[in-house]
């Protein structure tokens, strides 16, 4: 027999197979009565992605998550959930799913260890694997000293982690986050950038809806721009680099304030947009990051004390700013 | 942040107890669940901390104490009294004081044990829960009770009072708190189901006591009625309607208490339908269940069964009656579908119209009924025209021994009347639906004209003498005179009074029948002419869903 045919290698490599999407939305339209929060959404989340689904107020995110949640029916379209229909099967995608609305309560007269139980229960976790799992949770979101505080005395903040804590109790591979960080203070949503990381590095696949797009931008591996209730743009995070938008903020802290330094940067014509304010100076950045340095060199050359540079990306920001309009429907 | 993710295992399987259930009784399980043991447990752990718990136990509790013992000090003043007399006037005291609480203070809890969720903004969290709908109306239900029923047992110990004066029988006892926990139960559901349904928790609370009342008031002249039934003849329409069907309509405890069973379960689909996704909606089971709770109540009408006293039996009727009896249950049974239909058509909203589009196959006829549906009002009509014709029929046939000359004419005239005012109600239902007025509200108004047209007279009647009530332009410019109840008042006087219930010098009778028929059809053109404007295909059959555009979805 010729070697060649008895061997098991194909002769031809086959295309690398697609990777099954953990959420696949199809065409999903939603009518309030004369309204129409959603118009033909469509997009897919890989596993173990950190899908940002970003839009203004009013824009349908909180519509298309609470639809993959199973507690809103498209009025056309489909939303799949680890291959499980969100209208026909949703038993099963609840059992898949974390769901954190953007507004939500908690159960007074409860402590945080009763309040973590009920849904443990609710979510049909063994009794004698319940108080491990739940001691975990409380870990995972650094509530374990709050264990037997009320609920109700918790602060906005706390009691944010304590819905996060509640999504986690049942390890769902889906985290849908609805505004997570809205009503949290700086340090907090510090904490929750690092516990989002946290959980990805665990395997779970997250779609967060929010405002601060910054904050996004730094987590996300993917997105989508919701505007009107259709998605205007939707990839990679790492689609965005190259894109003519692109801009990044520059901030430069001097030591002592320095006449002449709008000028130097106006001299630069990747530079724009430059403010200074005492020893504080702030532009736009739209040239290519491998050439920053020539402005730094620029202004170095032209002795300015520098003492500190802090450049952010704003990509996704200015991507945002330019496909949407911020119209109030 | 505490890196804990390799102890945070996955935990995905259900609970092995759950499951093993599930296996062996797949029904039982998938209806029930785990009887809702977490919402129960977490409810009884909140509710129970809070001082208005105990404050609401220990003031009814303490108000029923303070009642037994004014009475104690009032009744033993009274020489005549013996001790017998006391212990029994207790007992009675104590079953009314406690059955008027549960009726008015503890509806308040159940009636918000969704809305509150609501309200609390935690609905969201406990629907995307592996708890099933089913589940979570039971746990909310079994909370609602648990207000109640700590309260009931918490007052046995004060019911031992009447029986340290004697004269009541152990039986006497379990019967009356058998009747009171039965009553709990269903003043819970009921107070959970309309929670269930209203978002607010004030709307809730408030519709809840409307409803009590409701059931109250026509339980009470279901009752009255039954009582002037078998004390005078010939009676009123229940009287009529007794005689039919043998026994009838009289409330047996087998009756009552299936009857309760059935409001119950129907109470209970209605909740677990609002919590449910729209697409799992068990609306058909509530049809099916209101059927057979109809056509069950009307043919157990005729069985064997045994009154109040416990001794008498209600007899079945004798064999050469059974047929006939079959038939003319199923006709006041078709009587009464015909009553239920015409707030039918007014249950209108997009959601409801795309959803019977979608419906084919063996439904696909069913889209008939669909809201605002033509073919619907006309059925219903038609339904009703026939029922009456068979019970005209019926009586012409079986019952010439009680045509005398007065029954004659109430059965007649009010076979005739019945029809129109039924089609009057259906078309109002109708013209709302395709107003496209708010589901909510369309439904609502037509049950409210329903009922205002229904029981609001009755009660002005009663607060006045005959003499005045038909001479007042007060009450014809209300239409009081339309409510088929005062019709009968009108039609089972004797022709002595008849004289009285005239209105332009034409009978009573015959002005409504104009004035319903009128209101029928300028409804029926008006709703015809909304119906057209929308593009709606008026007389197409089945009535198809509206216009994409329209139809919103």
């Amino acid at each position: 027999m010729d070697p060649a045919l008895s061997s098991t290698k194909p002769m031809i490599a086959a295309a690398a197979p697609r990777p099954t999407p953990l959420v696949e939305v199809r065409g999903l339209t939603r009518q309030f009565g004369e309204t129409t929060a959603l118009r033909n959404v469509s997009f897919e989340v890989q596993p173990g992605e950190i899908f940002g689904f970003i839009g203004p107020n009013g824009a349908g995110k909180t519509t298309t998550l609470r639809i993959l949640a199973t507690l809103l029916e498209p009025s056309s379209g489909e939303a799949r959930v680890d291959g499980m229909c969100t209208v026909n099967d949703t038993d099963g995608v609840r059992r898949v799913i974390g769901y954190m609305p953007d507004q939500f309560g908690v159960y007074d007269g409860v402590t945080v260890t009763e309040y973590l139980d009920f849904f443990a229960s609710a979510y049909r976790l063994p009794r004698r694997r319940r108080t491990l799992i739940i001691r975990d949770v409380l870990e995972l979101t650094d509530l374990g000293p709050l264990r037997d505080r009320s609920v109700a005395t918790l602060s906005q903040g706390l009691k944010q982690r304590l819905c996060l804590a509640k999504t986690l109790i049942h390890d769902p591979k889906l985290l849908l986050l609805d505004e997570p960080a809205s009503a949290l203070d700086p340090r907090a949503r510090i904490e929750l950038r690092v516990l989002l990381k946290e959980l990805r590095r665990m395997g779970k696949t997250i779609i967060i809806s929010s405002h601060i797009l910054t904050e996004l931008s730094d987590l996300c591996t993917s997105f989508a721009i919701i505007e009107k209730g259709a998605v205007v743009e939707s990839g990679s995070m790492e689609s965005l680099a190259g894109r003519s938008w692109e801009v990044d903020r520059v901030k430069i802290t001097l030591h002592t304030a320095w006449e002449g330094v709008e000028k130097i940067l106006l001299g630069c014509p990747e530079v724009g947009a430059v403010a200074v304010e005492d020893r504080r100076v702030e532009f736009d950045y739209r040239g290519a990051p491998e050439e920053f340095h020539r402005v730094l060199k620029l202004l170095v050359d032209h002795s300015v004390p520098i003492v500190a540079v802090e450049r952010e990306s704003r990509s996704l920001e200015s991507l945002f700013l330019k496909l949407t309009q911020g119209d109030v429907r | 942040m505490s890196d804990s993710s390799a102890a945070f295992q996955a935990v995905s399987a259900p609970s092995s107890a759950t499951d093993r259930l599930a296996k062996a009784f797949p029904t039982f399980a998938g209806a029930f669940g785990n009887l809702g043991w977490p919402i129960l447990v977490r409810q009884l752990r909140a509710d129970f901390r809070k001082p208005r718990f105990f404050l609401t136990q220990f003031i009814c509790l303490a108000a029923l104490a303070g009642i037994l013992l004014a009475l104690i000090v009032r009744e033993a003043a009274d020489e005549t009294r013996t001790a017998t007399q006391i212990g029994q006037e207790l007992f009675q005291s104590f079953f009314i004081f406690e059955y008027l609480t549960i009726l008015l203070i503890f509806p308040a809890f159940s009636a918000t044990a969704f809305s509150e969720e609501r309200t609390g903004q935690t609905m969201d969290l406990l629907l995307v829960t592996a708890l099933r709908p089913t589940e979570i109306v039971w746990g909310k239900f079994l909370a609602s009770t648990a207000y109640c029923l700590v309260y009931v047992i918490g007052s046995i110990p004060l019911l031992s009072i009447a029986f340290l004066f004697g004269g009541i029988e152990l039986k006497e006892a379990f019967l009356a708190y058998a009747l009171l926990i039965g009553a709990t139960l269903f003043v819970a559901m009921l107070g959970v189901a309309i929670s269930a349904w209203n978002k607010s928790s004030t709307r809730s609370t408030m519709m809840t006591y409307c409803a009590i009342f409701l059931l109250f008031l026509i339980s009470w002249v279901v009752y009255s009625q039954l009582q002037a039934a078998t004390a005078k003849s010939p009676g009123t329409l229940l009287r009529a309607l007794g005689q039919w069907g043998g026994p009838g309509l009289s409330l047996s405890p087998l009756h009552l208490a299936l009857l309760s069973a059935a409001l119950f379960a129907l109470f209970f689909i209605a909740a677990t339908n609002c919590v449910r996704p729209a697409a799992q909606n068990r609306s058909s089971a509530l049809r099916v269940l209101g059927a057979a709770t109809l056509g069950g109540f009307c043919v157990l009408s005729i069985a064997p069964r045994l009154d109040w006293d416990g001794s008498k039996v209600v007899g079945l009727p004798a064999p050469s009656r059974w047929f006939e009896d079959l038939l003319i249950q199923a006709a006041v049974m078709l009587l009464v579908f015909a009553f239920a239909f015409p707030t039918e058509p007014a249950e209108v909203s997009p959601r409801n119209r795309s959803r019977y589009g979608r419906w084919t196959g063996a439904r696909y006829p069913l889209r008939a009924f669909a809201p605002g549906a033509f073919w619907g009002v006309v059925f219903v009509i038609g339904l009703a025209a026939l029922c009456s014709l068979g019970l005209l029929a019926a009586w012409k046939t079986w019952f010439a021994s009680l045509q005398s000359a007065g029954m004659d004419v109430l059965i007649s005239e009010a076979l005739l009347t019945l029809p129109i005012y039924i089609a009057a109600v259906a078309s109002f239902g109708f013209f709302l639906a395709t107003w496209d007025f708010s589901p909510i509200y369309a439904r609502f108004t037509a049950y409210f004209v329903f009922v205002i047209t229904l029981l609001l007279p009755v009660i002005w009647y009663l607060s006045k003498s005959r003499e005045e009530v038909w001479t007042s332009w007060d009450v014809i410019w209300r239409g009081y005179y339309l409510s088929p109840l005062t019709l009968w008042f009108s039609l089972e006087a004797g022709s002595d009074d008849r004289s009285q219930f005239l209105l332009f010098d034409r009978p009573i009778v015959e002005v409504a029948r104009w004035v319903l028929a009128g209101a029928a059809g300028i409804f029926l053109i008006a709703g015809a002419m909304l119906a057209r404007r929308a593009g709606y295909p008026l007389f197409r059959f089945p009535a198809r869903p509206l216009p994409r555009a329209r139809a919103a979805g």
